[in-house]
């Protein structure tokens, strides 16, 4: 392994790699400040331009994106209490009131600072965790693999929408889209209706595009505001600087964060949303002035900030070590993966084990450069809140037709189109999408690890999936009380609402 | 947001639901019981040891399980529109038809790129787009009309090396295909 992270630390040499990792991170702050603009939109529409470049420079791009995107977010939650993304919602209980005192510069500042951190500790973490796995991951074989996805698409279905029918909904959806197509075990085409098109499946890019990019330019025209942040707002980035005693009266805090972040980034279908809220309240529990949370508290800053931005590494461990991407954007990521010929599971550590760890150091030292941008370029950042959309509409509908290009295929924007419309009336009636992508990457490796699997049993399925291959029984016997769990609490016993305090 | 925005009424979003359900069903369940008809056999002997599975199973399967949770889904969404209000029904939402508008500029944008080339209607499109968002200042927008169209083929044509559309019309495409050229010599 020592001799894998020498080759990695000498395909790091070079300047190009961090040249895109400040211009993903430039571009993902930029469009994570604006509300309305996600990160996963940016990572969607550029997906392709990764395609184009080697992996040492096309995937830290899009991870620098990534990162970039998910503190942008809290520009807006800090000065206009709107959040740039879902990540940001719980930064907007403190930002705007810390703004209105005048410190604006100092909440700002906490929010950078914390998310570096954050991301620096969770980051490092990661590569031991992948490190450790690698180690382990060969003893794995397709029983487990299977069990693993089902137990991860089962999970991230039933957390992902405001129901975990939805999520479910979405995730056989999307199964059912990947099945579409040749199928590599029997070379037989599958509801392809005679459409030559088809035949070689349904292709990711104009089904990443379609579903995570066009609902929300639709969604942005919903309003006819000229600007994403219709009111007007003073942007002026006031008071004074953060000083380095109110970030050491933090560090507890941002530590306890990460710690909370790492760990619901391990886990398939969680993300950052809940990361950032369980931050919060861990750190309002924790602090001996509760009643100062929400009314402008320096910590209420940095615990869901150091908390979301920590969730970003560990979110690479499954779609490393398993290739189970646990969210939209490590599905993306698994696109890109693809793309360059490498196919994340069990095996690329010993196919490309070099340039994985590569690319972990350099995710690593993308936080160094994250804080340089994120310090330097914070004024322009501010301006792009109020950025027009007559202006930046047309420019994304552009790239979306562009990136879908690039698959080399004409027809495949009139797919993209037909998704796009789909997953936006999907999105109107509440389903969220991410369980669907997930499950269309997957679709090919379930089916062909259950096929292995049953070949391996030799007819006695059970017996050998619950006996024989004790962690395969894990985690099915895991799936199972989930599923009983989750249908107990929604039809059996609901939650009753909370009264209100 | 990172998910979608909320309904609008609850009595519109009740129906649209209960026609999503029933669409759900109609088409998984479709899918589920004419599987072995949607599958044409051409690759390897199916009836060979390393073949467990048939092409149909899986397939079948998903689609299976997608028509019994939309079967659930909706006797959910059927109880939300019986306790629904019916005053609540809004037959059109106007915040709608800049979707509706987007949708058909950007069906028209894709039909008018062979024709016109990539240039040509990205400009048409950025122009008519900024005018169905509104609030952009004109000349602004004219020049992002000329500028972005031709940046953005360098870009992705030129330097990564992504194809795309060419006009039909000699009178189009040979000077884009100049000005191409003359970039070219220029920053490269």
């Amino acid at each position: 392994m020592l001799d894998l992270m020498l080759q990695a630390f000498h395909l790091l040499a070079r300047w190009d790699t961090y040249f895109y990792i400040t211009a993903g991170l430039i571009v993902g702050i930029f469009v994570g400040a604006m509300p309305g603009l996600t990160t996963v939109l940016a990572m969607a529409v550029l997906l392709p331009i990764s395609f184009k470049l080697e992996p040492m420079l096309g995937i830290p791009f899009l991870i620098g994106v990534y990162k970039g995107g998910i503190y942008g977010g809290s520009i807006s939650a800090i000065l206009v209490g709107i959040p740039g993304t879902g990540a940001s919602i719980a930064t907007t209980f403190d930002g705007p009131p810390l703004t209105r005192k005048g410190q604006a510069r100092k909440a700002l500042e906490m929010a950078l600072y914390a998310s570096a951190i954050g991301d620096i500790i969770s980051d490092i973490l990661t590569v031991f965790l992948v490190s450790l796995i690698a180690l382990v991951i060969l003893l794995i074989g397709p029983p487990e693999i299977f069990a693993i996805i089902v137990f991860s698409l089962v999970l991230i279905a039933s957390v992902s929408s405001e129901s975990g029918l939805k999520g479910g909904i979405a995730a056989c959806i999307g199964l059912g889209l990947g099945f579409v197509g040749t199928d590599a075990t029997t070379g037989a085409t599958r509801m392809t209706f005679g459409l030559e098109i088809l035949s070689g499946g349904i292709p990711l890019i104009p089904l990443i595009i379609g579903v995570f990019a066009l609902p929300e330019i639709l969604e942005a025209l919903e309003s006819r505001a000229p600007r994403f942040v219709a009111q007007n707002v003073d942007l002026k980035i006031t008071g004074e600087r953060l000083l380095w005693s109110e970030l050491r009266a933090s560090a507890r805090t941002i530590l306890r964060s990460t710690a909370i972040g790492t760990g619901i980034g391990v886990v398939p279908g969680l993300g950052q949303v809940v990361a950032a809220f369980i931050g919060y309240s861990a750190a309002k529990r924790a602090s001996p002035h509760p009643e100062r949370f929400g009314k402008g508290e320096l910590d209420g800053i940095a615990a869901p900030e150091a908390a979301n931005n920590a969730v970003n590494g560990p979110t690479l461990v499954p779609l490393l070590t398993m290739g189970i991407p646990g969210d939209n954007v490590t599905a993306i990521l698994l696109g890109a993966f693809m793309a360059h010929g490498l196919r994340p599971g069990p095996q690329i550590f010993q196919e490309q084990g070099a340039l994985i760890y590569a690319l972990l150091f350099a995710i690593v030292l993308a936080n160094i450069i994250f804080l340089a941008v994120g310090y330097i370029m914070l004024k322009p950042f501010v301006a792009a809140i109020q950025a027009r959309k007559a202006y930046l509409i047309p420019l994304i509908l552009a790239l979306a037709f562009v990136g879908t290009l690039s698959t080399g295929s004409f027809s495949d924007i009139g797919l993209m189109i037909v998704i796009g419309v789909c997953a936006y009336i999907l999105r109107k009636l509440g389903f969220d999408l991410a369980p669907l992508v997930i499950a269309f990457v997957l679709a090919h490796p379930i089916e062909y690890s259950l096929s292995q699997t049953l070949l391996y049993a030799q007819g006695s399925i059970f017996t050998y999936l619950f006996i024989d291959r004790p962690i395969a029984a894990v985690f099915l016997v895991g799936m199972l009380v989930w599923v009983g769990w989750t249908a107990y609490r929604t039809w059996v016993r609901p939650a009753k609402p909370r009264p209100k305090q | 947001m990172e998910t979608g925005s909320p309904p609008v009424t609850s009595r519109t979003q009740a129906l649209l639901e209960v026609a999503a359900a029933a669409l759900i069903i109609l088409i998984a369940g479709g899918l589920a019981l004419s599987m072995p008809w949607l599958i044409s056999e051409s690759g390897f002997n199916p009836i060979q040891d390393f073949i467990q599975l048939s092409s149909a199973f899986f397939p079948r399967l998903t689609f299976g399980v997608l028509a019994v949770l939309g079967a659930i889904y909706l006797a959910r969404a059927a109880l939300v529109l019986r306790a629904s209000p019916v005053a609540g029904f809004v037959w059109w939402d106007p915040r709608y038809r800049n979707v509706v508008l987007l949708v058909v500029l950007a069906s028209l944008y894709f039909y008018s790129m062979p024709w016109l080339g990539f240039s040509v209607a990205t400009g048409f499109s950025t122009l008519a787009l900024a005018l169905l968002v509104g609030g952009g200042i004109w000349w602004v927008v004219a020049c992002l009309a000329l500028i972005a169209p031709v940046t953005i083929r360098f870009v992705f044509e030129r330097l990564l090396l992504i194809s795309l559309p060419r006009s039909e019309f000699d009178a189009i495409a040979v000077p884009e295909e100049a000005l191409m050229q003359w970039l070219v010599r220029t920053l490269t």
